[in-house]
């Protein structure tokens, strides 16, 4: 910029940064919100913007992830006796009013010594109790109070486990409890991830890929016959292309269903439910991404395949080694977009993928936002992740995306 | 090497529209020949020449490449080499890649293709660059990569388009030099496409002329003339020709023809004056209306013992020096174009624009071409000094 500018335009410049500085911060919030979603306790889209440490959690990030997610929960109206069996050890009795689940259980026989190494759920040493009693016999709690207290001076937190398998539950006991006057339990809570987020986003990057790949070999072919060959209806076929192209894909649901239907009649594997026939349906929205290359082709001069031609290069060779090498910014470019697009759609992949399993990051994530229960912690955690395989092709493709590739082969 | 022959040879870009941009077309190309397709923009010089190359297929007639007939015959398999206006260098690959290129496809042995390449690039004074890739050369050196490419082809017929029109002046000179140098040296058949009027008389051993259709649709052949270039400079068919070879341009002046002998042919000029002229026109009669050319650097003083053949008096418009030429555009009521009248003289003349200048007319200097601007033939050709 070596043009003499007036002094004016210092300020305006200026004012023009703070415009771009303050839409770049406009444009940027619901992704920093979205983030923010999916570190705060709770599924509320309200709250704070940035998470307070003390509060963030990562449930929502385990859950998409594919880990359970453990909660302990304070069952109210609890009584807790420790009372002294054989050999010095002691004998947990807990009774509840207000827990279906379990009434009153007595626990094994336990060495109070081993219970205070128990700090956590995990690494606890569990006294475990396979019967539910109905009723705790009352001559049995005689003795209660020199074992309480021999346990409460040892023992921070002891863990029981009632039951076996799946079916059993692990209670804490914990004598921290606020209370201060009895012990308080706390029920293990396990939620198991209720969709199969990582599987979801496996379908997004293979269709995503799958689909850009073969989008990139259709438009280039294509576009080299638009920009280098001369034939009847080229005109009308590129315009043609580019008007059909203009109507949504939504608007053609109902046909699309109704064709794939159809289609996987006689090749299963493209019709309904299927990725193939997914990709397939992604395949016919390549009239944008022609016309993006055939333009980039026409900045080519066409004498560096003549000359590849007189060199003795079949139209393959000359396109395959000389025109795609120089081709590769825009390549890269229709990637990206194709990718980005794939990985977003939503109409015509809820309606050709019908299991849970097959189903795209895009479409699954709306799972979960029924009605009766909006979670949008844990769908911003799945959308934050949908996001991930976006940003490393941009990051690997950026690398081609370098002009300059034509210079020095044609005078400009 | 090889002879290239064209018979009848017509290019028809859109046969909807009748309209042809070559017609008619013979030429008979012997091998070891340097042609130059000369014309003005349109004409049709680079279609001809990619004709050759087989990069436009061929409407009508023959194109016969050392004896066998290759109208149907892809470019790779015509063992022709061609070097592009804009070089067409493969922009991704080195120096060496581009000059292997053709030959990698043809699945030659690496040792074969380094030593050939190399003994290439030695001609060209190209080693140093070998590895570099073409964004990193200059002007004249793409230009010799992309002739070095032909070579490692060894073709038999060398087809150049317009190659020096990219480069500056003084590189354009050296270039020629070149180019000249390599035919030598390479004894091949070369066919050159060019505008310019030094490189077509400099490096030619025949030129072939060649008209734009559009300009005059129903003429048979738009191949004007096709011989030596001084032939073509003394002796054009017609006033096209006289033209087109010769800068600056020749100057038309109108008349009738006033007497006519054997050697000698008195043309009265639409101003009055009368011309004596050294031409042949007997097939005319007195009183036809004919074209008196001739050339600007043919003129001389009034007063000088050359002026045989007449004078004539102009207005000066405007005067060029350039140091070792000096040029005088002059106002001439009986010029055919316009009313321009240009006169070249190697010594500075002292006239202003304004002045009225009379200039003098050798009569072996000058050129006759009658209404449809055929030539009739000069019986003498002028000899400066």
């Amino acid at each position: 910029m070596a043009i003499v500018q007036p002094k004016s335009l210092k300020y305006r410049k200026a004012a023009a940064h703070v415009f771009m500085l303050f839409f770049l911060c406009l444009i940027m919030f619901p992704l920093l919100m979205i983030v923010a979603i999916s570190f705060r306790q709770g599924n509320y889209s309200v709250g704070d913007v940035i998470p307070k440490l003390s509060t963030s959690t990562l449930d929502h990030w385990r859950l998409a992830l594919g880990f359970d997610v453990k909660k302990l929960n304070r069952i109210p109206g609890s009584v807790v006796n420790f009372v002294n069996a054989d050999d010095g050890k002691v004998q947990m009795y807990v009774s509840t009013q207000e827990d279906d689940s379990f009434r009153a259980f007595v626990s094994d026989a336990f060495d109070p010594d081993d219970v205070k190494k128990v700090e956590s759920l995990d690494d606890a040493v569990e006294v475990s109790s396979d019967f539910n009693v109905e009723q705790i016999d009352s001559e049995k709690l005689a003795d209660a109070d020199s074992a309480f207290a021999l346990c409460k001076t040892l023992a921070h937190k002891i863990v029981v486990k009632v039951g076996d398998g799946d079916s059993s539950a692990r209670y804490l006991i914990d004598k921290n409890d606020k209370d201060g006057t009895s012990y308080g339990i706390y029920k293990e809570t396990i939620t198991p991830p209720p969709f199969p987020v990582l599987r979801w986003l496996w379908n997004s990057v293979k269709v995503a890929f799958i689909t850009s790949f073969l989008i990139i070999c259709l438009s280039t072919t294509s576009a080299y016959a638009f920009a280098r060959m001369k034939f009847a209806g080229k005109n009308t076929i590129l315009n043609g292309m580019l008007i059909f192209q203009m109507f949504p894909a939504v608007l053609a649901l109902v046909a699309i269903y109704a064709l794939f239907d159809k289609i996987g009649e006689y090749i299963p594997w493209l019709g309904l439910n299927t990725h193939g026939g997914l990709i397939l349906s992604y395949m016919g929205g390549i009239a944008l991404h022609i016309w993006t290359i055939k333009g980039y082709f026409e900045t080519i001069d066409a004498s560096l395949e003549e000359a590849a031609a007189i060199d003795g290069a079949t139209p393959w060779q000359a396109f395959r080694l000389i025109l795609l090498p120089l081709s590769v910014p825009i390549l890269a470019v229709v990637f990206i977009l194709a990718f980005i697009a794939t990985v977003a759609e939503v109409p015509v992949a809820s309606v050709l993928l019908l299991d849970m399993d097959e189903l795209t990051l895009a479409v699954g994530a709306q799972q979960y936002l029924y009605p009766q229960n909006y979670l949008w912690g844990d769908f911003a955690a799945a959308a934050v992740l949908s996001g991930l395989p976006i940003t490393i092709v941009f990051l690997l493709a950026q690398r081609w995306l370098v002009g300059g590739l034509t210079a020095g082969g044609v005078k400009g | 090497m090889a002879d290239v022959l064209l018979q009848k040879v017509r290019k028809n870009y859109n046969p909807a529209l009748l309209k042809d941009t070559l017609r008619n077309i013979n030429l008979d190309i012997k091998d070891g020949d340097f042609i130059v397709f000369v014309g003005p923009s349109g004409c049709g010089k680079s279609t001809l020449l990619r004709m050759i190359a087989g990069l436009e297929d061929i409407t009508d007639g023959d194109l016969m490449i050392g004896g066998k007939r290759v109208n149907d015959v892809p470019p790779s398999q015509r063992n022709i080499g061609m070097v592009f206006q804009s070089y067409a260098l493969y922009p991704h690959m080195t120096v060496f890649e581009n000059m292997a290129f053709g030959l990698k496809l043809k699945k030659m042995d690496k040792e074969e293709i380094r030593r050939r390449v190399v003994q290439a690039a030695d001609v060209l004074g190209l080693e140093a660059f070998l590895e570099r890739k073409p964004k990193a050369l200059s002007g004249g050196q793409r230009q010799r990569v992309a002739i070095g490419r032909c070579i490692v082809q060894n073709p038999s017929v060398f087809l150049f388009d317009e190659p020096l029109s990219n480069l500056d002046a003084a590189l354009r000179v050296k270039m020629r030099l070149e180019i000249a140098k390599l035919h030598r040296e390479l004894n091949a058949t070369i066919i050159y496409v060019t505008h310019d009027q030094v490189e077509a008389m400099t490096l030619a051993d025949k030129i072939c002329v060649l008209s734009p259709l559009a300009m005059n649709p129903q003429t048979e052949s738009n191949l004007e003339q096709f011989g030596a270039p001084l032939e073509l400079y003394n002796h054009p068919v017609n006033k096209f020709v006289a033209g087109f070879i010769g800068s600056p341009k020749m100057n038309f002046l109108n008349g009738v023809i006033e007497s006519v002998s054997e050697d000698k042919c008195v043309v009265k000029l639409s101003e009055g004056e009368l011309i004596t002229a050294c031409v042949d026109a007997r097939r005319a009669q007195v009183g036809d209306k004919v074209t008196l050319g001739v050339r600007p650097e043919h003129l001389v003083k009034a007063d000088s013992d050359k002026a045989d053949g007449g004078k004539i008096t102009c207005k000066v418009s405007v005067t060029e020096n350039l140091g070792a030429e000096f040029f005088v555009y002059m106002d001439c009521g009986s010029s055919e174009v316009g009313s321009d009248f240009t006169v070249k003289s190697d010594c500075e003349l002292d006239v202003r624009p304004g002045d009225n200048m009379e200039v003098g007319i050798p009569s072996t200097a000058c050129y006759l071409f009658d209404e449809e601007g055929k030539a009739f033939p000069r019986t003498a050709v002028y000899k400066r000094s």
